[in-house]
């Protein structure tokens, strides 16, 4: 397992590590105003290394993230439309039942990336 | 910022009004109050999330938009013994540039019968943005499943994002 990039703020953080065939990225906190500052680069730096590593699919674990606003979703739909563009692997998004918001944003991004989003909640 | 849960009535008690002036890193702070507070009055989860997110957009585009830094924000339950509704509103007074935008995207949001389709075309347009997500409204449309009204008295606008209770919601 070999850490690619990782941010740490007051009410946020997030890591992505490489295991196996894939990478495994996991945010914790509030993604907001304040995360977004970070969070747009870091998702382009993991499709960076998603195409260099030849990764199959990224799992994305956010069932310790207790919000995402507006904004730092639409980094994550960028980040769809470019992986969806290059098709090189998959986006598994690792979801928490506790975080009601959870279920009603995902839902909206299978139907943006439907071929390329999948979803496991616990 | 004052908390000020009123207390004539069941609905009174359960509101919540709150002037404040939040910069953009706070508004977290209030969305986490909210969902606290409701968590003890509604029991409702699902719903408390919904109210979150009105919240949360509402507020960050009064910091981001608001001439004058301030901003109202209340919660309203109402309705008494009639079907009961949740209100989330904020109160600003945005530039004019800001107003008209606010009015359009707000009457295209209200056109609709479909607001996950419409979500959809602004995930699209969303991807390609280069400055701002343009996505708060519509995100409180169609995942939040509230409607959406905008009231203008003078500079002074409310945006209202609204949901019936429904009766096993009762607190």
């Amino acid at each position: 397992m070999t850490e690619l990039v990782s941010i740490s703020d007051a009410k946020f953080s997030a890591r992505a590590t490489h295991v196996g065939a894939g990478i495994l990225l996991e945010l914790t906190g509030a993604a907001d105003a304040t995360a977004k500052r970070n969070l747009a680069r870091m998702l382009g730096e993991i499709h960076e290394h998603a195409k260099a590593l030849g990764a199959e699919e990224v799992r994305m674990d956010i069932r310790r993230l207790t919000f995402m606003n507006s904004s730092c979703f639409k980094d994550v739909i960028t980040w769809l439309d470019r992986a969806r563009a290059d098709a090189r692997y998959r986006i598994t998004f690792l979801s928490s039942a506790t975080q009601h918001w959870q279920k009603r944003s995902l839902h909206a991004l299978s139907c943006f990336a439907r071929d390329l989003v999948s979803i496991e909640a616990s | 910022m004052t908390a000020v849960p009123k207390g004539e009535s069941d609905c009174e008690a359960q509101s919540v009004d709150l002037a404040c002036a939040p910069e953009l890193d706070q508004v977290s702070s209030i969305r986490e109050f909210i969902e606290s507070y409701y968590r003890l009055v509604l029991h409702d989860p699902d719903l408390i999330s919904r109210m979150a997110i009105a919240a949360h957009e509402l507020l960050e585009n009064a910091a981001k938009y608001s001439t004058t830094g301030g901003s109202r924000l209340r919660i309203a339950i109402t309705g008494g013994t009639a079907p009961r509704t949740v209100s989330v509103s904020v109160s600003n007074r945005p530039d004019p540039a800001r107003l008209e935008e606010l009015k359009g995207t707000i009457s295209e949001l209200g056109r609709t019968d479909d607001a996950g389709e419409l979500y959809q075309a602004y995930l699209e347009r969303a991807a390609r943005r280069e400055e701002g997500s343009g996505l708060g409204l519509a995100r409180i449309r169609a995942e939040a499943e509230m409607s959406l009204v905008v009231e203008i008295d003078g500079n002074n606008v409310c945006v209202k994002a609204e949901t019936p209770l429904q009766p096993e919601e009762k607190p």
